[in-house]
């Protein structure tokens, strides 16, 4: 019998048309995975009536066809883009500058109708399952003194079959040593004040999808656009050490700051930088901070969640890149 | 034909790479070659004609 071991299982994605959710494309990028749990989950109801014998279970059906789990990756210029639009929905992006594009994502309120995308994962030879109209349910980014991770959870239809034929470049996967993170009174403040020295930091872009309507009379799978996002939460934390007041001030008073955080790479053009940005416009500290750490340094660990601002927003994206979306529309498939 | 690309890339299937700046002949196979150039950051390298004496 052949055994397949887990570095065959390749993943390939790409961002549906906009008018044709759950219409398969080809894919657009490979995602070198470090983590995976997708995978097709049919969802059993048990049968259990009186008939006159000790035995609970007399007959069962799928109550639900349908694919969910998640997929860890670095974050990097080429992958992330794929992911802030299916986790966000808007995508604007620029003309070139300085051989560069400047994608643009932010959060689209018309949660009826989210970016939908076809993921392929090949398992070695034994099959290849495609993921059709697949919704990003949750978009993590954690960082500490490693390489950054992004875990996305996914919800898609019941899996067909594909084949792919994949293709891997070398990236610049961001790590802790490449991030900035800026505090202010707003974004524009914060864009001009010096970088606050961070432990970690983590956020949390959290979709809610409405699985459960999207299993309706007549079929026990998902339509084709059947999935719809619910209320957003965007939470997080990051930790500092203690060396004055001002962070505990802001917990204690609720101050609400904005924070720019940046991952910075390699050059593009003469001047533009491989880029993942994350402005988040009103942080309200959530959790008391200090961690008394006797063998050790005196912590803050700052729990968030992001308000909205009028001016700020809640959460704007932003990645440069080499990519023209304006042309390819690989990000918003129309 | 030959190709050259902005960044390492391989592809497995295939059996190709090609690195940064490097130029390179595709492989005779038609589907490879098709596969290889729907890379947005592979392109084709024009042969510059020869000069007549």
């Amino acid at each position: 019998m052949a055994k397949t071991s887990g570095t065959q299982t390749l993943i390939g994605l790409g961002i549906e048309s906009a008018a044709a959710p759950g219409t398969a494309v080809a894919e657009a990028v490979f995602i070198p995975w470090t983590d995976l749990s997708m995978q097709a989950i049919a969802e059993k109801a048990l049968f259990q009536p009186a008939r006159g014998i000790r035995n609970m279970v007399a007959n069962s059906m799928i109550r639900r066809k349908y694919a969910q789990g998640s997929l860890g990756f670095v974050p990097n210029v080429k992958i992330m883009p794929y992911f802030l639009s299916l986790a966000l929905g808007s995508v604007s992006s620029s003309s070139v500058a300085d051989s560069a594009y400047t994608h643009t994502f932010t959060v689209a309120n018309t949660n009826a109708s989210p970016k939908t995308a076809t993921i392929s994962v090949e398992e070695g030879a034994i099959q290849t399952a495609q993921y059709l109209n697949a919704v990003c349910n949750s978009l993590n980014l954690e960082v500490s003194d490693e390489y950054a991770k992004c875990t996305a959870e996914l919800i898609a239809q019941f899996p067909g079959t594909d084949t792919i034929s994949e293709s891997y470049s070398t990236e610049t996967e961001f790590a802790y040593h490449q991030y900035t993170a800026k505090f202010g009174t707003s974004l524009s403040n914060a864009s001009g004040n010096s970088a606050t020295p961070l432990k970690s930091f983590t956020l949390n872009i959290n979709n809610n999808v409405l699985i459960d309507e999207a299993f309706l009379s007549g079929s026990n799978e998902i339509a084709d656009g059947g999935l719809a996002m619910g209320r957003l939460e965007i939470t997080g934390s990051y930790s500092l050490h203690f060396s004055d007041t001002t962070e505990l001030a802001k917990y204690k008073a609720n101050t609400k700051n904005a924070l720019i955080v940046t991952f910075e790479g390699a050059l593009i053009g003469s001047s533009s930088k491989e880029t993942i940005q994350f402005k988040l416009g009103k942080l309200v500290l959530t959790d008391p901070p200090v961690e008394y750490n006797i063998d050790g340094l005196l912590v803050l660990n700052q729990t968030f969640t992001v308000e909205y601002d009028a001016t700020d927003v809640e959460l704007t994206a932003v990645v440069i890149n080499a990519v023209n979306n304006a042309s390819s529309h690989v990000y918003d498939p129309s | 034909m030959r190709v050259t690309s902005t960044k390492d890339i391989v592809f497995p299937k295939v059996k190709f790479n090609i690195r940064a700046g490097e130029v390179k002949d595709l492989p005779e196979d038609k589907d490879a070659q098709a596969r290889i150039l729907a890379e947005a950051e592979i392109s084709e390298v024009r042969e510059r004609g020869k000069l007549k004496n």
